[in-house]
This record gives C-alpha cells, sequence and structure tokens, in this order.
C-alpha cells in the first residue's frame, strides 16, 4: 500500500504527493521538534494543521514509524536536510510541489537580482498559464 | 524520548496544548505562549482571501503597514508559494502592480534553492565578519535579558515580547533586533537566529538564518545597523521610541558606526544609510 509521509514542509491535503496516497500519515516526532527547539507555540500550529487535514497520526521517531509501516513511501520534495535523511533512509520518493518558478540551467544565484531576472518571467505568470 | 503509538489530535485550543505537553516533554513550564495566529488551511484561505498586493508594495517596510501575515502558512506548505501568487495575481487590475509583492515570494523561493544546496551548512559562516572583528568575538551564548526582553532599551524589549508572546514579528522588526543582537551587543547570529527559530512560526532554516548572515555581514559587504531616528521613521504609535528609553539606539549614523565597529575606518557619507531590502524581503 503506498503511504504518504505527510511532514512539517507540506501540510497540505491539496499537494500533487497526495495524489499518490492509499494511507497518508503524519509522524509526531518529538524528538525532532526538540532538535528544531520549538516553543509550544509552533507546536501547536502545526498541531492545528495537522489536525484539520485529517490525516492519521503517529507519534514516534518518523524513520522508525515508515520502516514499520513499509510499502512504498512518497513525500513532498523538501530542501531540509533533516526530512531528506527521513526520506533517504525509508527510500521515499520525493514529489515536488506546485512550481513557483523555473530557471534555466546554470543561472547565477549568487546575488538575488541575478536570480530574478531569470526567474520573473515564470513567476508572474498564473499557473493556469505555465 | 518519543512517545510511540496512534494518536488522534485534540480540536479545542485547550485540549491541543494538554496533548503537546503529553507528547513534547522536552517543553519548559515556563512556555506557555500560544499564538494568536491559528493553524490549518481555513485560517490560511482566510487570511489569502485578504491580501492586497498594491498596498502591501506601499506600506510594507512600516510596522503598521499592509502585510499579509501568509507567512507561517507558506512556511509549512499550507500554502504553496504558486496559491499565494496566483491570488495575487488574480486580485490586481494589472499584472505589474503585484510584481513587488510576486517578488517578495521569489525571496523565499530564493532562499529555499540556496538551503536545497548548503544543507546543514545553513549554520555555518558564508563569508567572514566585515565588522572588523572575528567570529571569535560573538559571544556564543544568548544572554538572558534578551531572551526574557528585559534588555532595557525599550523598543527592542517591546519586539522581543511580541516574538515570544505571538510569534511573529513584522519583517522590520526583525532586522532591528537582529542588529542589536549582533552589533550592540556583540552576540553571534546563530545565537540570535536559534532564538527566532525558537519562536517565529514561519521561522525556516533558509530565510531566516540567511537573512541574520545578511545582518552580521557574512552573506553581505557590511553590517546593518540602524539608529533611533531610522525607528521613529517606521514605528506606529504602540512602539515607544522615546530617546529616555532607547538611549542606547541614539545618535547619527557615524557616531553608532564608530561606537559599534571601532577597528573599521570611519563611515563616509556615501555609505550611511544601511538598505536592509533583502532582510526584509525575506518575509510576508
Amino acid at each position: 500500500m503506498a503511504v504518504v509521509w505527510v511532514h512539517i514542509d507540506a501540510l497540505d491535503a491539496e499537494h500533487p504527493v497526495m495524489s499518490r496516497a492509499e494511507r497518508a500519515v503524519f509522524v509526531w516526532d518529538s524528538g525532532d521538534m526538540e532538535r528544531r527547539g520549538w516553543s509550544l507555540k509552533r507546536c501547536l500550529f502545526v498541531h492545528e494543521c495537522v489536525a484539520e487535514m485529517g490525516v492519521e497520526v503517529i507519534a514516534g521517531r518518523a524513520e522508525d514509524v515508515l520502516r514499520e509501516i513499509g510499502g512504498p513511501v512518497f513525500a513532498a520534495e523538501t530542501p531540509d536536510p533533516a526530512l531528506r535523511a527521513v526520506m533517504t533512509a525509508v527510500g521515499a520518493e520525493a514529489v515536488p510541489g506546485k512550481p513557483f518558478s523555473s530557471l534555466p540551467p546554470g543561472t547565477d544565484m549568487g546575488r538575488f537580482f541575478r536570480y530574478w531576472n531569470q526567474a520573473k518571467r515564470s513567476a508572474m505568470t498564473h499557473s493556469f498559464n505555465q | 524520548m518519543n512517545a510511540s503509538g496512534p494518536v488522534i489530535l485534540e480540536s479545542s485550543r485547550d485540549a491541543a496544548v494538554a496533548q503537546i505537553r503529553a507528547l513534547c516533554p522536552h517543553l519548559a513550564e515556563d512556555d506557555t505562549h500560544v499564538s494568536p495566529i491559528r493553524g490549518g488551511q481555513l485560517s490560511a484561505k482566510d487570511a489569502l482571501s485578504q491580501i492586497d498586493p498594491v498596498q502591501y508594495g506601499r506600506s510594507r517596510n512600516h510596522l503598521d503597514g499592509a502585510v499579509t501575515r501568509l507567512s507561517p502558512f507558506i512556511r509549512h506548505g499550507v500554502l504553496s508559494l504558486a496559491d499565494v501568487r496566483d491570488e495575487a495575481l488574480s486580485t490586481v487590475p494589472a499584472i505589474k502592480h503585484a510584481e513587488k509583492f510576486v517578488q517578495q515570494l521569489a525571496w523565499r523561493d530564493y532562499w529555499q534553492r540556496h538551503y536545497a544546496k548548503l544543507g546543514e551548512r545553513i549554520w555555518d559562516d558564508i563569508e567572514p565578519y566585515k565588522t572588523g572583528f572575528e567570529a571569535r568575538d560573538y559571544a556564543a551564548n544568548f544572554p538572558t535579558d534578551i531572551a526574557r526582553a528585559e534588555t532595557g532599551v525599550a523598543a527592542i524589549d517591546h519586539f522581543l515580547r511580541q516574538l515570544i508572546e505571538t510569534g511573529w514579528l513584522h519583517n522590520h522588526a526583525r532586522l532591528y533586533v537582529a542588529g542589536y543582537v549582533c552589533h550592540w551587543r556583540k552576540v553571534s547570529w546563530q545565537e540570535g537566529a536559534r532564538f527566532f527559530l525558537a519562536h517565529l512560526l514561519d521561522g525556516d532554516p533558509a530565510s531566516n538564518n540567511l537573512s541574520w548572515q545578511w545582518c552580521a555581514s557574512t552573506f553581505s559587504h557590511k553590517p546593518y545597523f540602524f539608529n533611533l531616528e531610522n525607528l521613529q521613521n517606521f514605528c506606529g504609535p504602540d512602539v515607544d521610541t522615546s530617546y529616555k528609553n532607547n538611549k542606547a539606539l541614539a545618535g547619527s549614523y557615524e557616531d553608532i558606526h564608530a561606537r559599534l565597529f571601532p577597528n573599521l575606518p570611519p563611515q563616509d557619507r556615501q555609505q550611511r544609510k544601511p538598505s536592509g531590502k533583502r532582510y526584509k524581503r525575506a518575509h510576508h
């Protein structure tokens, strides 16, 4: 059964990764929250987002919980190294979100406006027209 | 240590707080603040329906300006940048009126692309400090008076209280706090960044850390600082910007530059005004 790992960077029931879900699970990983140093209000904000999504919630260490569930795992693409490490450990397939901008290969990212000059055309175009 | 097993999340706030305390025993007993900003798609869509890209472009640098407060929802992917961009484009009479707004969204895209390459190196100095000091000259512990919003500088304490109590701070206020922590107090940007990440609902290491580095001068060509006059220009009446309660911030840019960076040559008039644009563009 295909499992979507709903993680803290993609608390959106309409994220493209959710179309792969036969089962969607958020892991309440308090160890990860502690490492991030989150205060109560940050934990509460995430709690409220997840509760409204109505997905299955399991407390535990994300990697352990996902291994125990088994099956092919899908997760939203993220730059977060801790989330990426879990995805690598369980062999999760990263699914990109809705694109905001597209850049030609080799775009100079050294300064924002060099990036913006390349990204502007796509960033200023409505998704329907992309 | 993690609790384990299935959890049914509580829906009322009081019950949710009790549940979080049971799930996260590491939370300190005196960590009691909850934000007026509620999580979830309904709150996000409500905030999104109220955006005014034109007014945002005109007033966003003022602490009482028309900012969106969408950033916590964007940070956790409740709303995507594409969702927000599409809404902005659909509310303006012509696309050009949304350009400033979309450009601010693009800063997050830019930082995230850097984060994907940097990974954990997001915590390292990208470049040396340009303050006349070495990295080792900056304190590696976060001062207790700052953490408690008890610095004695009224405006800074106001911003710190807002951060601790609500989990949200206007971009310009973040800049003032970061400048104060790094340069008035000589605390390493990493300590300030950790403090912000603990409290900001929208805190993510990409926008947060790279913006702190911009302020510290480890990702820019000069340190960001400000003076009381600048603060008075951008703060509303609810912030105490009086001279008598903010003496540490008072003075001309030349005077403050000489005071904060005694090892640097005197600042010439061309370099006097800090821009702060990159930091301000990092958060909505």
